[in-house]
């Protein structure tokens, strides 16, 4: 590139930095691009992450020195061409892929160092949404659903609760005991959203849950997260679906080339 | 208590997902168990009825009728000095009739003859060795030209043909014994871990989610593990099953093939049940949980 990038990101202070020393220090975190419009008031910072890089090989780097930070409540588009590190980014902040460099602060967890065996306990807390839906072909939408809470050790009894509750959140009453390949692929992805958000988790992390949509599916999809997101639950969305960028009138964070080059409180896909 | 449940239930789901594959499983356990235990328990027949037969093996040595106490004594005391004789019994012409008589009591025609007869039996000594290979070493020594004038005659047992056969029998069934089991264990351990092996493979997409979803390795692994404990359970009493009527077949053949030893293979097998049982099934188990750990640290590393 010919033109050098502007530095867009405002470093956060690097003395203490656990996200409880952060709530008392920090005033409003300092962003760029457009000037921020009247901002709804958010809660705690849920997502610190700090000069983040992740290197594949010697000097290719999926991310490069990227600092954020996203606050309880928020609903956040995270976009960037294909490869800009969305998906390195997510995976990040959801435990799954290591961090070459900086630190990483998840819900009071601190992620950069993570032991591996400290990961269940930490993925209970949160949830997530792939583009390829990851059910489980062989269960019903009922037992997909209900499976994030067997395994987190939940009773019957609240199983049979929450569990048609959330399917009817998500717009799927009455079709528990379909398969997942009777169903439409914008169905699949409400049942995984239903499975990622069944446990109440305080954040959502949704890689791509339109990349495999219409956009008519697509975009009830993303109500379906709004709707998630008025219950409280901070939304991270990755995605390149310019449409659904400007649809929305939240905070977009821009990558690329693994570099943060726009973070704006109601943000727009500019590339 | 709730997550033992849900552990079992996957552990029998990873059971009848893969239902031939476990049925195979089990099968070579059980074989393996089976051939292992049948040899040992041929090792404890032959062995018991080595021991029975053993302590039969003599060897009599006669002397002329008129030797004198002195004589037999000499020998005796030569004997003795031999590192390979283990204990000597001197049996005096009068104890031999004595013991003639009595043996014949019911005979009157024996008994009217040896009344009127002198005392036609010789004085003996009855040598045993330490071990059975030893006795024709001390044959020899016996009949050799020092010895011609006081001994009529060196006679060895018969049972020591049944003891070189027992000998070598159960030398070859210990060595079997060893090698077979091995073989079968290295059989039984790649079939398990194979099994548990494509168990993950199958269950590769529920195991990913139930990842993302935070279960903890116990409940994606203790199943895997349980699922091989299962197979190894089941081969465990199809086995000990097995050995009742094997023991009812080989208990009367082998006695018959012995002879008059009898070693009660049967009594045996039922006085150590359930030793023979949890033997089986702890080395089963131990085997399932080692070839299912490998098997997951191999393909379940993340
Ligand atoms: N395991 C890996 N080994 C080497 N390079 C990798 C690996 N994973 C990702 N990368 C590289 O890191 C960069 C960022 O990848 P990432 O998957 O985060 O992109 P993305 O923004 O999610 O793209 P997409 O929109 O296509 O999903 C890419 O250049 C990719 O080639
Ligand atoms: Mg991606």
């Amino acid at each position: 590139m010919a033109e050098p990038k502007p530095k867009t990101t405002i470093k956060l202070k690097a003395k203490d930095t656990s996200p409880k020393a952060q709530k008392s220090s920090s005033g409003p975190t300092v962003r760029t691009g457009r000037k921020p419009r009247a901002i709804p008031k958010k809660g705690e910072p849920l997502i610190v992450a700090e000069y983040l890089s992740k290197a594949f090989g010697k000097d290719a780097f999926a991310l490069d020195d990227v600092s954020l930070e996203i606050r309880e409540g928020e609903f956040v588009s995270l976009v960037g061409r294909s490869g800009a590190g969305k998906s390195t980014l997510t995976n990040m902040i959801i435990g799954e892929e290591r961090l070459t460099e900086g630190r990483l602060f998840v819900n009071g967890w601190n992620v950069s160092l993570l032991k591996r065996r400290h990961i269940p306990f930490f993925r209970r807390q949160i949830g997530v949404v792939f583009q390829d839906f990851k059910l489980l072909s062989r269960k019903t939408v009922f037992e997909n659903v209900a499976f994030a809470l067997v395994v987190r050790g939940a009773p019957h009894k609240q199983i049979m609760e929450d569990v048609p509750r959330m399917l009817a959140l998500v717009g799927l009453a009455g079709k528990e005991e379909r398969f997942p390949h009777e169903l439409s692929g914008g169905e699949k992805q409400r049942v995984a959203i239903a499975r990622a958000f069944v446990h109440r988790p305080k954040l959502l992390v949704a890689d791509e849950p339109t990349g495999n949509l219409d956009a008519l599916y697509a975009w009830e999809i993303i109500e379906v997260l709004l709707k998630i997101n008025e219950l409280g639950t901070t939304v991270l969305l990755a995605t390149h679906d310019r449409d659904i960028v400007n649809r929305l009138h939240r905070r977009v964070i821009t990558l690329d080339g693994g570099r943060l080059i726009r973070d704006q409180e109601v943000g727009e896909y500019v590339l | 208590m709730l997550t033992f449940f849900r552990i079992v239930k996957f552990a029998f789901a990873t059971v009848w997902r893969n239902v031939w594959l476990s049925f195979a499983t089990t099968l070579v356990m059980f074989l393996a168990l089976f051939m292992v235990t049948v040899l040992i328990l041929l090792n404890v027949l032959a062995t018991g009825a080595l021991e029975v037969v053993q302590d039969k093996v003599d060897l009599s040595v006669y002397f002329v009728s008129d030797a004198t106490t002195e004589e037999v004594n000499v020998v005796r005391t030569q004997l003795q000095s031999r590192s390979d004789v283990n204990t000597i019994t001197y049996i005096s012409k009068e104890q031999a009739l004595k013991d003639f008589e009595e043996r014949h009591s019911d005979n009157p025609l024996i008994q009217s003859a040896l009344d009127e007869l002198e005392n036609p039996l010789q004085p003996s000594l009855i040598v045993k060795a330490n071990t059975p290979d030893q006795y024709s070493a001390i044959s020899e020594f016996l009949t050799s030209e020092q010895f011609s004038g006081v001994i009529e005659d060196v006679n060895l047992d018969d049972n020591r043909q049944i003891v070189e056969k027992l000998t070598s029998t159960t030398g070859i069934l210990s060595q079997l014994a060893v090698w077979v089991s091995l073989l079968f264990t290295i059989i039984a351990v790649l079939i398990t871990f194979n099994t548990i092996r494509l168990a993950i493979y199958t269950q590769k997409d529920e195991i990913s989610v139930m990842k993302l979803v935070g279960a903890t390795r116990t409940l994606i692994r203790m199943p895997l593990v349980l699922a091989a404990a299962f197979y190894a359970v089941v081969a465990a009493a199809l086995s000990t099953a097995l050995l009742f009527p094997v023991v009812n077949y080989i208990g009367p053949r082998a006695n018959a093939f012995l002879g008059e030893v009898t070693v009660d293979i049967e009594s045996y097998f039922f006085d150590n049940f359930w030793l023979i049982f949890l033997a089986q099934f702890t080395f089963a188990v131990v085997l399932a949980v080692v070839s299912s750990s490998i098997a997951m640290r191999r393909y379940l590393k993340k």
